[in-house]
């Protein structure tokens, strides 16, 4: 049989005109309002099924638009609640009520006005930088929601933060400058919380008793609940934060410049400053300023796409722990540090997309007793594939630290499906794997795999 | 090399409606296959377009699914700028897609993509061309460019009705395994008018599958002495089963715009969505 041996029959069926009505059509109107219904649900697996729900939450995100070639007004408001906490709500303490039970706040709250080759743009706005999605050393302006790590919603990892932006365009140059005026540093889980490795930091360390022996801390703290204080909490004019960059959009190749000088969105805490009230005691959670310059690039071969980011860091601020006669104590070291990312995507494969990335850290001078070692390679590999015309996504996502993985992991596996035009359902698993070494990032994550259910409904208003 | 669109030159969907006019003249002598396909190529285009499209795709069981979208683009000196942003399902709303087509095959083209989720464009690589494009019928390889020199082509009727308007049925062989292996396609008919030098209708084989993928261009009017099809339904058949139907309709076309130029061809445009 010849390799084309088909299909020389009649070809009514296949030119057949096909009557239709659409059902929509582009819209007009220079406003425009839509919305997003979530329900998340997930369930621990490694837990005894009366402490087994892990969420019930509903969102629901509005954004209000208005747009003319000149300007643009953005407004959008985001709220949750979660009803696992409904649940035996008296055996989470107040920090993790107040970061998992209820969140309302505004997304996006901005203007944007263009005049020839400028943009300004004012208010609450989501700024991304760098070529790496999961493993980036340069994507520092827009806090994040890690609340749940590999959890979060593509929408709500990323915050938005209120600054000033200002952007030059020229062919194919961008000169961009901006000042982030709140010192909005992302939500984390509390010390106490879910994904909080302090638990187990503090099961580890001994403190000694006055008539002798020792204790750890976990036990010392007894009731006492522990909350972040996160510093500066206020705008203040000597807290702003500048940054700048260079981007070239060209023929084969992605190019950019990046200046910053910031404060580190991760913090540093410390347990020698404890500000006690009534209820909680609250760790300071210090923001402190470093400078960063970096570049980045991104090339695509064929199906192959390369990215890379070289980063350099001045003076960010790392906590140390050493244990004394008086109990642990805490501090900072500032130490400059050489960052790398290199990451390569292929999507050859018929509806498939493969990217892993790589990214490590180098300091200049090494720190004797940091609590979390900055020199451990970080690994992400994502392969997404569509079936049924694209109404079936899968992900497989993992992110490692070490080669060997000896410093934790996380693996997700997760199925959408289209059942309507703006309506998906959706099943999924993570599995959290905290490693051999000790004060990994996936510390205390032991018991924390998870199964869980999505729904989502996108529409227009 | 200078390259050309896939069936035919016709499915490209940001550019099919640059390639639907005739050459003067181009009727003036006796014609062999190749010198057809040159003179559709080889016609009047216009420099720029801009219009509403609104995909329409209906699966066997007759569900349909519909994406809207406004595609524009425009000729440089080395290719095609296209920009197409979507405005529906809600979804799926401001994403948007760059790209940079090259006329030479020596050269990748470029292409950026906009998530509103993720808030920054990203460059991304070709994907696989045989794979369908947004869950359409149309794949990826309908929408990019190919060398005129890396087909065979044959004519298969010197008169053939479709219509009611005189068409060349002319097939189309790709040289080298490779281009079927790309495309996904190893062979297509293309009934091409004699009076509006553009195609009418085509017929494709696919090789995964052993499937037939169908288009058809209706809905034909003049825009300033260009012939554009206002209707392309794309079906892809097994033996008599027709597996799904896309049907594109444009709505709001504009050539030659005067507010469409370069400056709409960015990054930056990409990011501000619809």
């Amino acid at each position: 049989m010849a390799e084309d041996d088909w299909g020389e029959e009649d070809d009514g069926v296949g030119f057949d005109e096909v009557d239709l009505t659409p059902k929509q059509n582009i819209e007009t109107r220079d406003y425009h309002a839509s919305g997003i219904y979530r329900i998340n649900t997930g369930l621990w697996t490694e837990r005894p099924t009366k402490d087994s729900l892990a969420r019930a939450r509903q969102a629901f995100d509005l954004t209000v638009e208005k747009k003319t070639r000149s300007y643009r007004l953005v407004l959008a408001g985001h709220v949750e609640y979660d009803a696992a906490y409904l649940y035996q709500n008296d055996a989470f303490d107040q920090p993790t009520l107040n970061a998992y039970e209820f969140l309302a706040h505004f997304r996006e709250a901005y203007g944007q006005w263009s005049l020839g080759n400028w943009d300004i743009t004012l208010g609450r706005q989501k700024i991304v930088w760098g070529e790496g999605m999961a493993v980036s050393h340069l994507e520092v302006v827009s806090p994040r929601d890690i609340r749940e790590p590999g959890l979060a919603d593509l929408e709500d990892l990323r915050l938005p933060t209120t600054a000033s932006r200002l952007g030059y365009f020229r062919g194919m140059h961008r000169f961009e400058a901006v000042i982030v005026h709140e010192p909005f540093f992302g939500y984390r889980t509390p010390p106490m919380g879910p994904y909080s490795p302090m638990p187990e930091v503090l099961a580890d360390l001994q403190m000694p008793l006055p008539m002798g022996g020792s204790v750890s801390a976990l036990e010392a703290l007894g009731q006492t609940q522990l909350g972040y204080s996160r510093r500066p909490k206020k705008w203040a004019y000597n807290k702003q934060q500048f940054l700048g960059r260079w981007l070239y959009n060209g023929e084969g190749l992605d190019f950019g410049l990046y200046a910053a000088s910031i404060l580190d969105r991760d913090g540093i805490f410390s347990l020698n400053d404890l500000n006690a009230d009534t209820l909680v005691v609250k760790v300071p959670l210090k923001h402190l300023r470093y400078e960063l310059v970096g570049v980045s690039a991104a090339s695509a071969y064929g199906s192959w796409l390369f990215k890379s980011e070289v980063v350099g860091t001045l003076n960010k601020a790392y906590n140390t722990m050493v244990q004394s006669a008086e109990g642990p104590l805490i501090e900072m070291q500032r130490e400059n540090a050489f960052n790398l990312m290199l990451g390569v995507g292929y999507s050859g494969i018929n509806q498939t997309t493969i990217d892993l990335e790589y990214g490590q850290s180098w300091l200049q001078k090494n720190i004797d007793n940091i609590v979390y070692p900055v020199d451990i390679p970080a690994l992400a590999l994502r392969i997404s594939r569509t079936f049924f015309r694209e109404d079936l996504r899968v992900n497989l996502a993992l992110s490692a630290l070490g080669f060997e993985l000896e410093q934790g992991w996380l693996g997700r596996f997760d199925l959408s499906y289209t059942l309507d035009d703006g309506i998906k359902v959706g099943l999924g698993y993570i599995t959290y794997q905290p490693g051999t070494k000790e004060r990994s990032p996936f510390e205390g994550l032991s018991t924390h795999d998870q199964a869980y259910g999505t729904f989502r409904w996108d529409f227009n208003l | 090399m200078k390259k050309i669109h896939r069936f035919t030159m016709a499915l490209a969907l940001p550019v099919l409606i640059l390639s639907t006019t005739i050459k003067a003249g181009a009727t003036s002598a006796p014609l062999d296959a190749l010198g057809i396909m040159k003179a559709v190529d080889n016609r009047k285009t216009e420099h720029s377009n801009r219009a509403d499209l609104n995909m329409t795709i209906i699966d066997k069981k007759g569900r349909e699914r519909t994406r809207t979208l406004l595609s524009q683009s425009i000729k440089f000196a080395e290719g095609t700028k296209m920009l197409m942003m979507f405005s529906a399902p809600a979804d799926v709303r401001n994403t948007g897609l760059l790209s940079v087509d090259y006329d030479s095959s020596d050269k990748d083209d470029d292409q950026w993509l906009y998530l509103p989720s993720l808030g920054k464009s990203t460059r991304i690589a070709s994907s696989n061309k045989s794979g369908a494009f947004m869950g359409s019928d149309f794949s990826y390889a309908d929408m990019t460019q190919n060398d005129i020199a890396d087909y065979d082509y044959q004519i298969l009727e010197e008169n053939i009705k479709v219509d009611g308007e005189d068409c060349w049925l002319i097939e189309s062989r790709p040289k080298k395994e490779k281009l079927i292996k790309e495309t996904g396609y190893i062979k297509t008919h293309s009934w091409i008018s004699k009076n509006k030098f553009m195609p009418l209708q085509v017929k494709a084989w696919v090789k995964k599958g052993r499937k037939l993928k169908y288009l058809k261009f209706s809905d034909i009017k003049k825009h300033d002495d260009i012939w554009i099809a206002h209707k392309l339904t794309a079906k892809t058949v097994r033996g008599k089963s027709v597996l799904s139907t896309t049907v594109l309709l444009f709505d709001n076309l504009v050539i030659n715009a005067q507010d469409v130029s370069d400056a709409d061809f960015t990054q930056r445009r990409l990011e501000k969505g619809i």
